[in-house]
């Protein structure tokens, strides 16, 4: 019970951080012009990750781990496993 | 014409003071730390078709990737049959996952990503029905994902998701919606998707036997945030909702029972709630021409699982085309609050119960290495090995090859 309630008050300070992140979010300038992106789309940053590796490495994660989720994906479901 | 005489003195003066200058500049970046090799390195910039997407050209496939990873594990589990009864199974198996994506861009604003995964799980041992179903020692599934991307204006973006699974003993399909609008001149996107998932599978015993097929559902809704922080930085955030009803149970798993004679069967509770919160932040060094990648899980459920996961990436150019990856993941979680490696005798058969190792207490690290090379325009090719340890006895090794990008 007791570690029931420090889980709910934890998430609780995560979703509300994640809120403010949005909110701050909401009102961002214009930091980055376009014409100063060409860093950003290096094959090394996210943007450019390959799907198909990704993919094979979070089914490795999922059918193997209790936690998974936070990334756009359902945490469960469409695996035979009961992760 | 003749071409202008140039005085050999003030040629070799012009050419001294670019050795001089160049020397200065190589000075500057092995004075500034980065790695040696690196000063020869750099990355290509990318095209401007790249930055600015490519102009309206009708229907074409504009992306293929074809991706071949296997996994090879090795491992004991109380919920295996392949030992004692009282004791852990062995979780042996090797798995070879060829997948292959093409992306078809319809027009400027539609774009659709097709994969097609295949799985084929083999376990060393015929017993290890944790691993297959009791019918083959091999088991194959195949898939299809469709993923369409629909822009309604320069800042709204639609996206949808079909997706179709199939193997020996158990069927899955699901669809999703998602939108996402782009702000501030796409320094920051806000995202919100959701899917629902439907599985259904046959209710195989743990000795085999099949009672019937048997049905779970998963609801999810995930919200996201990206903000560029500079023009080499990049953060991301995104929070994660899962709702699961059904059966959730992997119904041929069993549980040993205390004493050591028998064992009782897996039972889940029937619905599951689980929150995942992650961030992530990425920095490009253009002098270096290194990008540092790090990011951070907390997870959470109504089985009382919660779990940290921390992934730090480094990724340097050796030479222009050839980039290098080290990788290193920590994970920790706790148990479920009805884990047993030895159920008491006494317990009702309606109470849930598991002896599967994916949902004991474990702490578990991964490193790994990949070599990328950006063979022409922007198709790649890359081989990465990984190797994955957890404290309660698994030990994997993935290996995986790429080949692809866009056309």
């Amino acid at each position: 019970m007791e570690a029931n309630e420090r889980l709910g008050g934890a998430l609780r300070k995560l979703v509300f951080g994640l809120l403010l992140v949005l909110l701050s979010a909401s009102s961002a300038c214009a930091i980055v012009p376009q014409n100063r992106r060409q860093y950003l789309a290096d094959p090394s940053m996210p943007a450019q990750d390959d799907g198909l590796e990704r993919r094979a490495t979070r089914k490795f994660h999922t059918s193997r781990e209790g936690a998974a989720g936070a990334d756009g994906k359902p945490a469960g479901g469409g695996c035979s496993c009961g992760n | 014409m003749k071409a202008r005489q140039v005085p050999t003195a003030n040629r070799r003066g012009a050419a001294v003071a670019v050795g001089i200058e160049r020397g200065l500049r190589a000075a500057r970046l092995l004075a500034s730390g980065c790695f040696w090799i690196a000063a020869a390195a750099h990355a290509e910039p990318a095209s401007d078709a790249a930055i600015l997407g490519q102009s309206d050209q009708g229907v074409r496939i504009d992306e293929f990737r074809l991706r071949m990873t296997t996994f090879y594990q090795d491992g004991h589990g109380y919920q295996s049959q392949a030992g004692t009864i009282a004791g852990p199974g062995s979780e042996r198996a090797l798995i070879v996952q060829p997948m292959m994506l093409v992306g078809i861009r319809q027009s400027s604003r539609i774009h659709h990503e097709v994969v097609i995964p295949i799985d084929i799980v083999s376990a060393a041992s015929v017993n290890a029905l944790d691993v297959i179903s009791h019918a083959s020692a091999v088991n194959e599934a195949i898939g299809v994902e469709l993923t369409s991307r629909f822009d309604l204006t320069d800042d709204d973006r639609l996206t949808s998701n079909i997706t179709w699974h199939e193997e020996e003993p158990f069927g899955s399909g699901s669809f999703g919606l998602g939108y996402s609008r782009a702000m501030a001149d796409d320094n920051a996107t806000l995202g919100i998707s959701g899917q629902a998932t439907f599985d259904r599978f046959d209710y195989l015993q743990p000795n085999g036997d099949r009672y019937g097929r048997r049905n779970r559902t998963a609801l999810n809704g995930n919200l996201s945030f990206l903000q560029l922080l500079s023009p080499t930085t990049v953060f991301d955030a995104s929070y994660g909702l899962t709702f699961q009803q059904g059966t959730l149970e992997t119904s041929y798993n069993s549980v040993p029972m205390e004493g050591g004679t028998s064992r009782a069967k897996e039972l889940f509770p029937h619905s599951r709630t689980r929150h995942a919160v992650q961030a992530r932040v990425a920095q490009h060094l253009p002098e270096s021409h290194t990008t540092l990648r790090a990011a951070f899980r907390y997870y959470t459920d109504s089985f009382q699982l919660s779990a940290h996961t921390a992934e730090f990436e480094l990724h340097q150019y050796l030479f222009p085309r050839l980039l290098a990856r080290g990788s290193f993941r920590y994970y920790a979680q706790t148990g479920v609050d009805f884990f047993s490696s030895a159920l008491p005798l006494q317990t009702s058969p309606l109470q849930p119960r598991t002896a599967d190792s994916d949902l004991a207490e474990f702490h578990a690290q991964e490193y790994g290495l990949k070599l990328l090379w950006l063979v022409r325009g922007q198709s790649s090719l890359d081989i990465s090995w990984f190797h994955y340890s957890r404290d309660n006895g698994l030990d994997a090794n993935i290996i995986s090859f790429g080949y692809g990008g866009g056309l």
